[in-house]
């Protein structure tokens, strides 16, 4: 698939994932890639750069066995932005709806 | 997992730490994560996928990787028997958004040069740059190295315009250099800035779509800026026929010389000054017109739901206007002011303007005249015509 396409494509999904719930890497990536076939690393990138725009913050929570599991939480901003990119996603899927139909 | 790790490790050398680190943490989270589910190495592995797609999708450049520049190509027959330069950045639509970034700067050796740096993006589109001479005109365009992955159409080219404001859109910069009094210089740009200075041409055109235009320094013939909606900066240009034309697009114009110009503009705004032309003309729509500073013979200005501010000096003004606002100061002698309104306000003023005849037609927004008692009578004529507008003249 057109790599810029899915860049978007998966920060809408990223985003909205953590609406309900602040969520940790590998519980997003597992709930991503459960409904689409992606590379999961892809979406490494993809929260490392919301983090670098302010959309989200991550924490540490310590584990009882392994490592400490990092965080993600929506800012403010990133709920905003959310709301943006899923009002923006919702248009351009009916316009291909209206289209293609 | 360790040698995945490595190899993650190796491709993310040219990163800064900080963004090694991060990744490096993130992968090793997920492994831990993945065998705590009781999940293999080589199921992790898959599902992670290919290193080098993630790559694509960190937004930090890699800070060792060599920026690639290819060798300046010389007009290849000299500049004899060339006497256009044409630059074109627009590609087939594969790549929606993608643009280059022109420069054009003067050769200092009567060469025409013509050079291609890279994007430092990773995620930019590889093109490299073409040059082709054909009936006297020097060509340089971009081609695609790489065919563009799944061209979905319509599908993905919307999708890619949407997304343009999170993404790196420059294919990379062009770099001209142009003889002095070279003919004909064209540049045709999309997204990506254009900018020319020092230049002494025949004919200069530039064509941007969304990007911005910088023009400085320049003298010509005929020279004409035209974009879409991007901006466009005009400075230092002594030019016989000079052209700015913008869609939606702001124009911001200052010292220039010209025997006539013209200002074009629909919903941009348009900002002139310190301009000297024989002929002036500025039109705008619905953006605003500012006008500081025109000496010129003739000058008209036409806006319609725009407001315009005009500070001249001509022999013949003429401003038109539907509904937006009128200001208009005029320094020193004229022959003839003509003022035309639908319902904006007019507000008149100069030393000379209170001394004219004045000939006003008005619909129900009434005058007025600040006199102050003055009785002289010039030669000059004052038309005022406005709908509903108030009109008001003074010194």
């Amino acid at each position: 698939m057109n790599t810029q396409f899915k860049k978007g494509a998966l920060e809408v999904c990223v985003l909205s994932q953590l609406v309900s719930a602040d969520k940790y890497g590998y519980e997003l990536t597992e709930k991503i890639s459960s409904e689409m076939d992606i590379a999961t690393g892809t979406l490494y990138p993809i929260l490392k750069k919301l983090k670098e725009d302010d959309y989200v913050t991550t924490y540490l929570v310590e584990s009882e066995s392994g490592p400490a599991r990092k965080y993600y939480k929506l800012t403010e901003k990133g709920k905003d932005y959310q709301k943006l990119l899923f009002d923006e996603w919702q248009s351009f899927v009916k316009a291909v709806e209206n289209i293609i139909n | 997992m360790e040698e995945y790790i490595k190899k993650l490790a190796e491709k993310l050398a040219n990163y800064s730490e900080e963004t090694r680190n991060e990744i490096l943490e993130d992968y090793k989270e997920h492994f831990y994560e993945g065998h705590a589910e009781g999940r293999t190495d080589e199921e992790i592995i898959a599902d992670l996928g290919d290193i080098d797609e993630m790559l694509t999708g960190i937004s930090e450049a890699p800070s060792k990787k060599p920026i690639t520049v290819s060798n300046p190509t010389v007009c290849p027959s000299g500049v004899d028997n060339i006497n256009s330069i044409f630059v074109d950045t627009t590609l087939d639509n594969h790549y929606v958004g993608y643009s280059a970034h022109v420069f054009v700067y003067p050769s200092d050796d009567g060469k025409i040069y013509a050079e291609y740096k890279a994007s430092e993006s990773e995620s930019a589109p590889k093109v490299t740059m073409i040059t082709t001479t054909e009936n006297g005109v020097f060509k340089i365009t971009l081609a695609e190295l790489e065919a563009p992955e799944s061209p979905s159409g319509f599908f993905s080219k919307l999708f890619r315009s949407a997304r343009l404001a999170f993404s790196d859109r420059d294919y990379g910069t062009i770099i001209v250099k142009v003889p002095l009094n070279f003919p004909t210089v064209t540049v045709k740009n999309s997204s990506g800035k254009s900018e020319l200075q020092n230049l002494c041409v025949g004919t200069l055109i530039t064509n941007s779509s969304s990007g911005a235009v910088k023009c400085s320094e320049i003298k010509a013939n005929n020279m004409s800026v035209v974009t879409s909606s991007g901006s466009s900066q005009v400075s230092s240009i002594s030019a016989s026929h000079l052209e700015i034309r913008s869609s939606s697009g702001s124009s911001s114009v200052g010292n220039c010389l010209a025997e006539v110009m013209n200002v074009t503009s629909s919903s941009g705004s348009c900002n002139v000054s310190d301009v000297k032309a024989s002929t002036f003309a500025m039109k705008a729509s619905s953006g605003s017109a500012h006008a500081n500073r025109i000496l010129g013979n003739k000058i008209s200005v036409v806006t319609s739901s725009g407001s315009s501010h005009i500070n001249c000096s001509a022999r013949d003004i003429s401003v038109t206007s539907g509904s937006g606002y009128t200001d208009i100061n005029i320094e020193g002698s004229f022959d003839v002011v003509t003022v035309k309104s639908g319902s904006g306000a007019v507000k008149l003023s100069g030393h000379d303007v209170i001394r004219s005849t004045h000939n006003i037609h008005h619909g129900n927004g009434g005058v007025t005249i600040h006199d102050n008692g003055i009785t002289e009578k010039l030669p000059s004529v004052v038309n005022v015509t406005c709908g509903s507008g108030h009109i008001t003249i003074s010194e």
